[in-house]
Order: C-alpha cells, then sequence, then structure tokens
C-alpha cells in the first residue's frame, strides 16, 4: 500500500513513520485517537484523483484534512486508512477584487488569505478569531459562522471542484461551464454543492473553492455596550439588525473578552473583575465612498436604540484602556498565533437570540454542577442573518494533558448536548458524539442522507463512521 | 374483458383509493374541470405535447398527500404537484393516466415569526398574502417576476430571480425548514425541521444540506415529490404597512415614501458602461434594487393592451430613451439619514461614470406604473400582452461582466431566428444580485403563440442548446426544459451518475412528474 501511495503523490509525500502516525491520530477534540495507516500528502487535484481510486481498488478508507488544526475529531480516521493530508495544496489561484471573490485551495490558511487580500482592499468572511493557522475552505465548506450578519444571502461558498468518492471530478454551480468565472453556486442539475457543505469529508473532497470577499473598511468604529445576562442583549440586537446597523456585531462573555486581551494572568485577573458578564461588541464601517458619513448614520441610529434600552454605549468596557483598537485590529489582521489561550471544548449549534438565555440557563447549570461558573466558562453568541437566528456556543476550558479534567469536561459535554438537544437546540453541525444524538431524532433525514451517501460513494471509503455514516 | 373495460374499472379503482383517501369532494375526474386545468400562456398545450390529467386531486395537508403520492405508487401512474400553476412548460400532463395535485385547499400562513423573521407557509400560499402580512410588521419577502398570484413556495423552488435579490440573494438562500412528500410516499422533513416539526427556523443539515435536490439553477419541475410546508425568510422592510396603490387596475400605480426610497433612472452609452456603473453601486453596498431591464420591459410592464403595446413601440418612446438604462432603487432601511447617504455616494458614481438621467417623462410613465412592483410584484403576465406568449434564450448567473457576453450572444440568436421572433430591441436584461458579486443575464422577446412558429422556434432553441450543452456550455434556457436537458447535460457537466442515482432512489415507480427531473426509464 505504502509503495503505491508513494508512486501516487511522492515518496516524500507519504508519511508512515509511528512518530507521524501519532501526531495525526490525535487533535484538539476529547475524541480517542484513532491512528491512520499512512498520511498522503497530495499537491495536485489529480493527486487526489488518484488516492480516491486506489482507495476503492483497495477499500481504503480516506480522511481528508485541510490543515494540522482541527477541534473537532472529524479528521480522525473511525475505521483507520488513510489520512489525505491537503495542507499542501495551499495556492491562492485567483483573487477577482472586481466581483469580490477568492479561489482558493484548502491549505490555504485564515492568516495567508487575509494577508493576500489586504493588497486588495478585500477581507475575508470569517469565523470568530480562527486559529490563523486553520484552513479557511475547511471553515466555509463546514459553515463556521460569520461575525457580520448584515449580508443577508450569508454564504460565502461559491462554487467548487470536488473529487467524487469514486473519483470523477466534479466542478459545482457555473464553474462547471469553462466559460464561466465560477460566481454562482447553483446547478449543474440540482444543487448538487450543498451536499457537500457540513458534510466533514464524507461526500467529496474539495480541491478549490470560490468564496466571496467584502471590502475591507478603512474606517470604522468599535462600539461596546454590558449586560449582566445574556438575555439582556437580545432585543437591542434585534434592534439594531432591524435597522441595518453594524458589520461585526456579536457577544462574548468576559471569560473570551479577558483571553482574547489579556497580556498575562495578572492581566487576565484584573479583566475578570472589571469586566460586565456579557459584552455586545459591534463594529460600524464606512464603506468605500464617503465611509465616515456611512459611520455617522449608522452611529446615530445605534444611539437611538442604545437610548430606549438605556444602554450606553462605548468605545470600552470594564475601563479597558486601548479596548477599541485592539479589537479592531484582531479582527483585520490575524496574528501568527492562537488567540484563545486557553485549550477549551465547546459545545455550540443554532437558535434564535430569544431563547439563548434559556440555553445558558441550562448550560451554566450544569457547568455549575462540576463547580464551574460564568468566571470560567465561555459563552459567545452570533447573530446571523440580519438577528433571524444565532449561533450559540458555550466553552470549557480544559487542558489536554490532564486525563482527569478531560474526563470531566467530556462527560459534561456530552450531557449538556443531550439536555440542550432535548430542549430544542439544533446541532446543524453535529460532530463526534452529537451524531448520534441528532441522527436518532430525524429518521426520515438520517435515511435520505444513507442513501446519498450510497449514491455518492459507493464503496463506502470518504471518512467512514462520521455523522450517520 | 375488453381493454376499455378493464381500464375502465381501473379508473373506478383509482378514483375510489383517492376518494377514501381525501373525501368524494376532493377527487375530479369530469371532464370539464379536466379540461380547465391544461391551458396556460406556454407552448405545450399550443403545440399539442400536452394531454388533460386523468384525475385533479386536492388533498389538504401533508398526510393527505402522502395518501395521494402512496396511491400513485401503488398503481404506478405519474402525478404532477401544482402550485399557482404558472409555469408548465414542465408542469402540463405529457402521458396518459397523469394525476395533477392541485393544492388549493393547501394556502395557509402557519405562522409568521415576527421576532425571528421568518414564516411557515403551505403551496398555495401566494407572494401577494405573505408580504401583505409580513409588511404589517415591516417585513417584506422578494418576488420573481410570477405575479401577485404565484404560490410563494413554487417562487422559491423554481428560479426566484427576485427584483430585490440584489439585496437578498436568490430565493435558494430563503428557503428555511422544508416538509415534503417524496415521490416514494415517504416524509422528508429538513433543516430544523428534521429534529422537531413544528420548528423551521433554520434550512441546513443536520450535516449534509439536502435542500438542493429541490432546486438547481430552475428547480426539479415536479420531479422529486411535493413540498408541503416550508419556512422561509422574511427581511427587514422600511416601507407602509399597507402596499400604497392608487386607481385601478390596469392603470394602477403605487408610490413608496419619499423618506425612504428614491428610484433613479440612469442612461449609459452603451452595455459595457451600464455594466461597469452597476459594479460601483455593488461595490458600494448602496441599493436595494439595481436593475439593467430591456427596453421590451418597459413597455410590457407599461402598456394595458396590445394593441396599446404596439403603438407605443412603433413610436419609440422607449427604445430612444432608455436603452442601456439602470434603474436603481435605494432604500433607507437604517433611517432617512441612510438614504440620504446613500442619494450622495449614487450621484457621485453617477458623475463618474458619466450616466446621464432618463427623460423626466419617462421615468414617470415606468416607475410609478411599474418598477415599483420590482419590489412587491412583477404583473409576470404582462409579458404575454404583445403577442399572447414570449420565450427567451441565452439567460446565464456568473459574474455581470459574463452577463454581457452572454446577452450578446442572446441577440445573434435573436437575429438569427427574426422572424419570427417579433421586433424586441437587442432585450438584455441583466440584473445584480448579493451587492454585486453576480449578475443574471436573460435574453426575452415576445413571439407568436401560433402553433407552426412556436414549434419552429422551439425545435431551434432546441438544436440550440443542444449545440451549446456539446461545447461545454450551459446557455441557461435548458434546465427550464427539466428533465429533456439533463438528459443531455447530465453526462457532459458530469452529474448524470448522481443525478439518476437520486431520483431511482426516491423515486421507485417512476410517479414524480416523469421525465423529471431526469429520465431513468429504460
Amino acid at each position: 500500500m505504502i509503495k503505491e501511495l508513494k508512486d501516487i503523490v511522492g515518496s516524500k509525500n507519504v508519511l508512515d513513520d509511528q512518530e507521524a502516525l501519532e501526531l495525526y491520530s490525535v487533535d484538539r477534540s476529547l475524541a480517542s485517537p484513532k491512528k491512520p495507516i499512512a498520511v498522503a500528502k497530495p499537491k495536485s487535484t489529480a493527486h487526489v484523483q488518484e488516492l480516491v481510486k486506489f482507495a476503492n481498488k483497495t477499500l481504503t478508507p480516506l480522511v481528508p484534512s485541510s490543515s494540522g488544526i482541527h477541534f473537532y475529531g472529524a479528521t480522525l480516521p473511525e475505521q483507520g486508512g488513510v489520512i489525505v493530508d491537503l495542507s499542501g495544496m495551499n495556492k491562492i489561484l485567483e483573487i477577482d477584487a472586481l466581483n469580490r471573490k477568492a479561489k482558493i485551495e484548502p491549505g490555504v490558511t485564515w492568516q495567508q488569505l487575509n494577508e493576500a487580500l489586504k493588497e486588495h482592499d478585500q477581507m475575508a468572511l470569517n469565523p470568530l478569531f480562527p486559529h490563523p493557522k486553520s484552513s479557511a475552505l475547511t471553515s466555509s465548506i463546514e459553515r463556521e459562522p460569520m461575525l457580520i450578519p448584515k449580508y443577508e444571502y450569508g454564504e460565502p461558498a461559491l462554487t467548487m471542484e470536488v473529487v467524487l468518492p469514486t473519483g470523477d471530478i466534479f466542478h459545482t454551480g457555473s464553474a462547471a461551464d469553462k466559460h464561466t468565472k465560477g460566481a454562482y453556486p447553483e446547478g449543474p442539475g440540482i444543487d448538487f454543492w450543498r451536499t457537500f457543505l457540513g458534510a466533514q469529508g464524507t461526500m467529496g473532497i474539495v480541491c478549490w473553492l470560490n468564496v466571496k470577499t467584502e471590502y475591507r473598511p478603512k474606517h470604522q468604529k468599535c462600539f461596546f455596550i454590558g449586560f449582566d445576562d445574556l438575555g439582556d442583549a437580545a432585543d437591542p440586537i434585534y434592534k439594531l439588525q432591524r435597522r441595518h446597523v453594524g458589520n461585526e456585531c456579536f457577544v462574548l462573555s468576559k471569560f473570551l473578552l479577558a483571553q482574547l486581551i489579556a497580556a498575562d494572568a495578572r492581566d487576565f485577573d484584573a479583566l475578570m473583575n472589571a469586566l460586565p458578564n456579557y459584552i455586545l461588541v459591534l463594529v460600524i464601517a464606512g464603506a468605500p465612498r464617503r465611509p465616515l458619513e456611512r459611520i455617522a448614520y449608522e452611529q446615530e441610529a445605534l444611539m437611538e436604540i442604545a437610548a430606549d434600552f438605556r444602554l450606553q454605549p462605548g468605545k470600552t468596557v470594564g475601563g479597558v484602556a486601548g479596548l477599541e483598537s485592539m479589537i479592531i485590529d484582531k479582527l483585520r489582521n490575524l496574528p501568527a498565533g492562537d488567540y484563545w489561550k486557553t485549550p477549551s471544548q465547546d459545545v455550540f449549534f443554532i437558535t434564535t437570540m430569544d431563547k439563548a438565555a434559556g440555553y445558558e440557563d441550562i448550560a451554566m447549570g450544569y457547568a455549575a454542577g462540576y463547580g464551574l461558573s460564568l468566571n470560567d466558562v465561555g459563552v459567545y453568541m452570533q447573530p446571523l442573518e440580519r438577528g433571524r437566528a444565532c449561533h450559540l456556543q458555550f466553552s470549557f476550558p480544559c487542558d489536554p494533558s490532564c486525563d482527569a479534567e478531560k474526563e470531566n469536561i467530556g462527560a459534561l459535554t456530552t450531557e449538556l448536548a443531550k439536555q440542550l438537544i432535548d430542549e430544542g437546540a439544533f446541532f446543524s453541525r453535529p460532530y463526534g458524539p452529537w451524531a448520534d444524538m441528532v441522527y436518532r431524532r430525524s429518521a426520515s433525514y438520517t435515511a435520505m442522507l444513507k442513501e446519498l451517501k450510497k449514491i455518492y460513494d459507493p464503496n463506502g471509503i470518504l471518512n467512514p463512521g462520521k455523522l450517520c455514516f | 374483458m375488453t381493454a376499455i373495460t378493464k381500464q375502465h374499472e381501473l379508473h373506478e379503482q383509482i378514483l375510489k383509493s383517492f376518494q377514501a383517501a381525501i373525501g368524494d369532494e376532493n377527487v375530479k375526474d369530469n371532464s370539464a374541470t379536466i379540461n380547465a386545468y391544461y391551458g396556460d400562456w406556454l407552448p405545450p398545450k399550443v403545440l399539442g405535447m400536452s394531454m388533460p390529467p386523468e384525475f385533479v386531486v386536492l388533498p389538504n395537508g401533508t398526510m393527505e398527500v402522502q395518501a395521494v403520492i402512496r396511491i400513485c405508487n401503488r398503481y404506478k401512474i405519474p402525478f404532477i404537484p401544482v402550485g399557482s400553476n404558472q409555469w408548465s412548460l414542465t408542469g402540463s400532463p405529457n402521458r396518459p393516466h397523469t394525476v395533477l395535485i392541485d393544492c388549493k385547499r393547501m394556502g395557509k400562513i402557519h405562522e409568521i415569526d415576527d421576532k425571528n423573521m421568518y414564516a411557515v407557509i403551505e403551496p398555495l400560499c401566494t407572494l401577494a398574502q405573505i408580504q401583505a402580512e409580513a409588511y404589517k410588521l415591516g417585513l417584506y419577502i422578494g418576488s420573481p417576476e410570477a405575479s401577485a398570484t404565484a404560490s410563494a413556495i413554487g417562487g422559491h423552488v423554481f428560479q426566484g430571480m427576485w427584483g430585490v435579490g440584489y439585496r437578498l440573494g436568490v430565493a435558494y438562500r430563503n428557503i428555511l425548514g422544508i416538509e415534503w412528500v417524496l415521490p416514494s410516499g415517504e416524509i422528508l422533513r429538513t433543516g430544523s425541521f428534521s429534529q422537531d416539526a413544528t420548528d423551521g427556523f433554520w434550512g441546513e443539515g443536520p450535516g449534509p444540506d439536502l435542500r438542493g435536490m429541490l432546486r438547481g439553477y430552475a428547480g426539479a419541475m415536479g420531479g422529486v415529490g411535493m413540498v408541503t410546508k416550508m419556512a422561509v425568510k422574511l427581511h427587514p422592510y422600511p416601507g407602509p404597512k399597507v402596499w400604497p396603490v392608487e386607481g385601478t387596475i390596469p392603470n394602477q400605480t403605487s408610490t413608496l415614501p419619499e423618506d425612504r426610497f428614491k428610484w433613479y433612472m440612469v442612461k449609459y452609452e452603451s452595455l459595457e458602461d451600464a455594466i461597469k456603473f452597476m459594479y460601483e453601486v455593488g461595490r458600494a453596498e448602496i441599493a436595494g434594487v439595481v436593475q439593467k431591464w430591456p427596453t421590451v420591459y418597459y413597455i410590457w410592464w407599461w402598456a394595458n393592451s396590445c394593441e396599446q403595446y404596439w403603438t407605443e413601440w412603433k413610436k419609440r418612446t422607449f427604445q430612444d430613451n432608455v436603452k442601456n438604462a439602470v434603474g436603481v432603487c435605494l432604500w433607507g432601511f437604517t433611517s432617512g439619514k441612510q438614504l440620504e447617504y446613500e442619494k450622495r455616494v449614487l450621484e457621485d458614481i453617477i458623475e463618474e461614470t458619466g450616466g446621464k438621467p432618463v427623460k423626466q417623462e419617462v421615468q414617470d410613465m415606468w416607475v410609478a406604473r411599474t418598477a415599483n412592483n420590482w419590489i412587491r410584484d412583477t404583473h409576470g403576465s404582462r409579458m404575454m400582452r404583445p403577442s399572447g406568449t414570449f420565450l427567451a434564450l441565452r439567460l446565464n448567473t456568473d459574474t455581470l461582466q459574463y452577463s454581457i457576453d452572454h446577452v450578446k450572444q442572446g441577440y445573434e440568436w435573436v437575429n438569427k431566428f427574426s422572424p419570427p421572433i417579433l421586433d424586441s430591441d437587442g432585450p438584455d436584461w441583466i440584473g445584480g444580485y448579493d451587492f454585486g458579486h453576480f449578475g443574471f443575464g436573460e435574453t426575452d422577446f415576445p413571439v407568436e403563440k401560433d402553433p407552426a412558429v412556436l414549434g419552429d422556434l422551439l425545435g431551434k432553441l432546441l438544436e440550440m442548446t443542444k449545440q451549446d450543452v456539446q461545447n461545454g456550455l450551459e446557455n441557461g434556457v435548458g434546465p427550464f426544459l427539466g428533465g429533456v436537458y439533463h438528459a443531455m447535460a447530465a453526462p457532459v457537466f458530469g452529474y448524470d451518475r448522481l443525478l439518476r442515482g437520486i431520483k431511482k432512489a426516491i423515486d421507485p415507480n417512476l410517479v414524480s412528474n416523469p421525465p423529471h427531473n431526469i429520465p431513468i426509464e429504460g
């Protein structure tokens, strides 16, 4: 097998030494280690295609992995097999500033994309302070939430090149027609492209993706509003979004904001004492033309809405010096290091903002049972699509070197996820143990997905053991 | 027993099955009703390509639809789900024993969640119906150029290139949870409906997203079962709670409040200059509607009769004044100050790009009479006025730039086929979507509703489509032909195995409007 893999991608691009395999057998989740037989590092779509053909011939599972930074167990080989490490396919194939899109390979990192787009006055639609070395493509096709709910059209993924589990190459949307620029996602045929999203690499291996980019503002102001309770943030955000105010808009608990900006442990403690429980972060940004005039009318609307709720938006919160410039810098320039200083395990789902406080109560109730409070738990609420819905996330710190802590947090997050699902939280991206909890409740959807999987992947070679497959 | 007797007995048996399932009064097989169900403005009937259905059934609710579809499976007879029945190029019965599933008893708005901006609707809920309720709450929904009486679900699963898509995207992004009876009779619930059949607020997942099975560039043409309930997004709207109208149809006008809405009609020397302007407007992130309409559209929407259309056409009122003009509607979502800001930005762009205002009297003819309908509805049926029908060739969605090339190719075909295509002045409709991230181009023209003319023209269009597919070109018209097109395009564009596999899996008895969405017989 190793020889065949080397014949496909070259000797240097196959790893089968124990040290390397150990490295690929774990990620940042609490999933138990799963060791691959080998790791293959393709450099082109043709390599990927040959690997898939090889896998079908030998019935070897293939597990696509786009970067070394993974959080939810999606790249661990449940049934062994070969990891297809796509990090070497890391070219930005095109930046099309006129049509505001970029064509990227799976190994392109957020930092790389962000830097490249700066030269074109563009920015990517990234999730909350992503790890700078994580894959921008994976983030988009796994539907990680964007920080800017103002783009009603949402969905940054446009068109893609996919190697299907049979080894055929398929281009989605208008990219199927070579005469076009690949700007429109629908077709050919039905919208197959959607079946590759949220699929954890089970339905095909995406070799490039056209993603939307947006204007990178040169002028902006960042406002903060503190809240004691998460529930109090919902109504002001509904109003702000309904009136089209702001670009980035999200709520962090003090634990997350302190982690993000603390210089050291002492500073962290001081921040935890100074910050309110929850902080709404709202960036009001200028457009390419008359930027200050846009900021002015949006700021005026912000102040009107805030006054209605007796709130006082400010350039800082908790007396933190330089907070506005710190946040804007972090939003616009993804630094080389990890933003989040404390490793954690996340539980996240989609809901509506009016239900967020109820879910927070449940989460904090579970946390209390494990001796944790809001001083130890990260809460992140991301309004989506003009506040029509939101992504809600609870992050529980967990030292990966401490088995007892891993066991505790593992139990907490699993119990919590079960309870949240029972209470109506929608886990639209069911990773790891959540998959079973979710798919048991959706018989018809699960049956249809399984039918689709059989059609796409008759030999079941792509990332078996994930989702309901 | 003769074949005729057997056939009659089978008909009676099926009739009784439907009656038992949904009630005697909801099953029709008399000739007066049956014949009323297969006439429309599109070519199939004119060309004798369609035939009357054997039954028209009117179920109420998902369980009754499921019962009807199960009966169709038992007897292996085809069914076609119809919404407001405005698109029948692929929705007319094309084979014997067809059952039309009419959703006339399924027109409810189940719920409007004002705070979280979505509505849960049934198949016959019309755009006018949902819009009227949404406006009351300061919300709105997009509308394609199909008129206010079109089914909102139909608009979402078909193409849905809304006038307001510049701001909201195309309808496929607007679909949230779906409840859907598959051709096999199984009920599929997607998005958050999959977990809780009463809560459809979210469309994706869980995991891979199955919503796309209903869509594609022009929908599945009834080939994948019937949607019985759908949650759809609503969007913030700064307009009045009741749509403002003055006068009566066909002379009705609508004027939106000046402090929140402002139309501009800007004329350019060339199509290329007009598109540059559209790019700049999108880049500036302003406006709610940005459309470059062809001259035929202005007069289609403006004229009250066929005679008035051709009289005005001969005067060249529109051809001489709106060629290469772009209509922009600014919206003050945030406040009146947003509108004032956007006016200043737009006027900067007009000046920089050399745009000239369309003559005021022409703007007056168009804006109040028709342009506002690109927000509420678009009186699509007016496109029939000059000749009784219309056709399109070369429509495509990609970049705005690509739309120019595409509609120009369209001109060549229009010229080549004129006559029988009627005078249409280079009919180039180009719309901007998603703030100009992509553009849609379409070449529409009037044509005589005459069997010989239509037959000849459709044959030519089909030949053009075949040539295009062979050249790897998606000409955009093809997908509207449904299964006929996909049979030729799927192998070329690499989705043959997938689409046939899905159709076989969900429609084992080939009952859901065959040959759509792809033929798998034989």
